[in-house]
């Protein structure tokens, strides 16, 4: 890799990082006094890890915090660092991204539970159903049906928010708008990924699914690891800045904008999320930097990093998936709680503790990942 | 007198007495699930768990549920076990003690030395997840134990198998006397009720288990089998 060091891109970055924490930073009050006002607030009865004793002082802590670094980001790339080729659909990916979490986090508080009717039943049904046009009408969606109830089976707790097939098809049209972009806008240079030792490799059509996957998986990792005040927030301050650094040493000062924007933004957030926190992120947040996280590392030509960068975010998630499938398969739990975060408390680690750890870690995984990005 | 190894001994013991802490000492409840909950459930939900996955997932439950186990007496556990669905049935109970006695005395594990069931998919559960998918007729086949024919043969971790194949008891004790008379302690988790222990008289050695005096009466349902697993034998 050319290292690019521009001092113009780093002073402006600099200047990005402190203008969007001065934003956020007399946002925050606002957004908080909005959200108690409105009793957008974390609530017992819908989050099984509340049944941990010392959870239980979480509630009425205010939900959606994120929003503070969404609509800062947002603005300040709109306003300052608005450019077509580069910061439109990481910021249009972000936004709907956000937009998914929000309506979940609002459906989570508001709505009205809902139920998925099991394949057995919608069977029956068209079986037995007294009206004809009800039974063609359970067999042409069979297929829809069983859509929902894979990821029925596969989602933890369906509740009242967005279900998991909903999330996952809003997940998949971010990660689509994503390759689209990546695909079709940007020209045949972004076709390739970056191998770490060896350099780029044309891998043409397939560089589609690979970003909607990459898309679908981040955001999800992101939003598990948001279980405990200031673990989400300080990771992706990290995981940012280090795609702040990537950024400054390819020379690209669009996307090193957008990252600092970014850090500015979650660096007050942090600030008001520590424990104990004056409000969380939510699903607005997590999902939308989740995504947004993933788009800079494809955008950046740095998926294969992104393993390092994320460390947290994707250790996470594979702990429950590992749990998931230990379950399922070997009916026995791998961790006392997933994701790991609930593991370590109900080991008797204190939050704090946890957080800190998590940091420390995710920062060694961070400087590998950046020496490799280097080669 | 025969008794089992120690850590076994130990297994049965923490089923006999499950310990919730502060002195709250319970036998553990006896539970079968229904068929169709079995898939995707962890081996503690469907009856087959080990003691100390038992106690965890009774706390687990309480927590989600948002109940205190802490604040909670023996006789109110126990209720919501029942109700919860947590326990452990008579193949499962057997299964965990045997494994631990064949993994005490012969350093190997008991699932593996079992022959699966025939049948693709229910072998593939098998291997993948011994503990969950073993039953009676598992232990009790000819391709995994034999007939012990006189009742003076018997050892500790001998099975008997009553209702043709359907529930299972395991002998924890055995103690001859003089003259033909001996006792077996046998540990089932019995249906309708708990893990328990019972004992049997030998007072005619020409005669079948069946036959020889039953302290529990109830326990001695027709069509008994004494067999022991090939790998004990």
């Amino acid at each position: 890799m050319n290292i690019i060091l521009s001092q113009f891109i780093v002073t402006k970055s600099l200047l990005f990082v402190l203008v969007s924490c001065a934003i956020a930073f007399v946002l925050a009050p606002f957004v908080i006094r909005f959200l108690n006002r409105f009793n957008i607030t974390r609530r017992t009865e819908f989050d099984s890890s509340m049944g941990i004793v010392h959870r239980q002082a979480k509630a009425g802590t205010p939900i959606m915090g994120g929003m503070v670094v969404v609509v800062t980001v947002i603005v300040l790339t709109v306003a300052f660092n608005w450019e077509q080729r580069f910061t439109y659909v990481p910021i249009g990916v972000l936004g709907i991204s956000s937009l998914l979490g929000g309506m979940d986090d609002l459906l989570n508080l508001f709505g009205k539970k809902r139920r998925i009717r099991s394949l057995s039943h919608t069977l029956r049904l068209s079986r037995v159903h007294r009206d004809w046009w009800v039974r063609i009408f359970m067999v042409l969606t069979l297929p829809w049906t069983a859509f929902k109830r894979f990821f029925y089976v596969l989602g933890s707790d369906p509740g009242k928010g967005i279900q998991p097939h909903e999330k996952i098809i809003f997940q998949f049209l971010a990660g689509a708008i994503t390759a689209w972009w990546i695909y079709f806008k940007l020209g045949t240079q972004w076709q390739s990924i970056w191998i770490p030792f060896y350099g780029d490799v044309h891998i043409g059509f397939w560089i589609i699914p690979l970003v909607i996957f990459i898309v679908m998986f981040t955001a999800n990792a992101v939003n598990v690891a948001d279980g405990l005040d200031g673990l989400s927030g300080g990771s992706l301050v990290i995981a940012f800045s280090s795609m702040l650094l990537l950024a400054w040493m390819q020379g690209n000062e669009y996307f090193a904008f957008l990252n600092a924007s970014a850090v500015g933004a979650l660096l007050a957030y942090t600030y008001f999320n520590i424990k104990p926190a004056r409000f969380q992120m939510g699903d607005v947040g997590s999902l939308g930097l989740g995504a947004l996280l993933a788009v800079l590392a494809i955008a950046q030509n740095r998926i294969l990093i992104l393993p390092f960068i994320g460390f947290i975010f994707f250790g996470e998630l594979v702990s429950v998936i590992a749990q998931a499938v230990s379950r399922r398969v070997f009916g026995r739990k791998l961790l006392k709680m997933s994701p790991i975060h609930h593991h370590f408390e109900m080991l008797g680690w204190s939050e704090e503790k946890i957080v800190m750890r998590f940091w420390v870690v995710n920062v060694i995984a961070v400087f590998v990942g950046v020496w490799i990005a280097m080669h | 007198m025969q008794v089992l190894p120690t850590k076994t001994q130990k297994i049965i013991d923490a089923y006999l007495q499950l310990d919730f802490g502060d002195g709250r000492r319970i036998p553990c409840p006896y539970f079968i699930n229904r068929p169709p909950r079995r898939r995707g459930s962890l081996a503690v939900l469907v009856g087959k768990g080990r003691p100390d996955e038992i106690i965890e997932e009774v706390f687990a439950i309480a927590r989600r549920k948002r109940m205190d186990v802490c604040a909670m007496d023996a006789d109110d556990i126990r209720r919501y076990m029942l109700e919860w669905g947590i326990g452990i049935d008579c193949s499962g109970f057997v299964s965990r003690v045997l494994a631990e006695m064949v993994c005490e005395t012969h350093a190997e594990s008991l699932f593996r030395s079992l022959k699966p069931p025939s049948g693709l998919f229910r072998r593939i559960a098998f291997r993948l997840n011994p503990a969950k998918n073993i039953s009676v007729a598992d232990l009790a086949s000819d391709q995994n134990s034999i007939v012990v024919a006189n009742v003076f043969d018997a050892r500790v971790g001998d099975m008997i198998v009553t209702k043709s194949g359907k529930h299972i008891l395991v002998v924890s004790r055995v103690n001859y006397g003089e003259k033909g008379y001996g006792m077996l302690t046998y540990v089932q988790s019995k249906e309708q009720g708990y893990v328990s222990e019972g004992h049997i008289i030998l007072s005619a050695p020409e005669r079948h288990l069946a036959d020889q005096n039953w302290q529990k009466p109830e326990d001695c349902v027709p069509e008994i089998e004494h067999r022991r697993l090939r790998v004990l034998s």
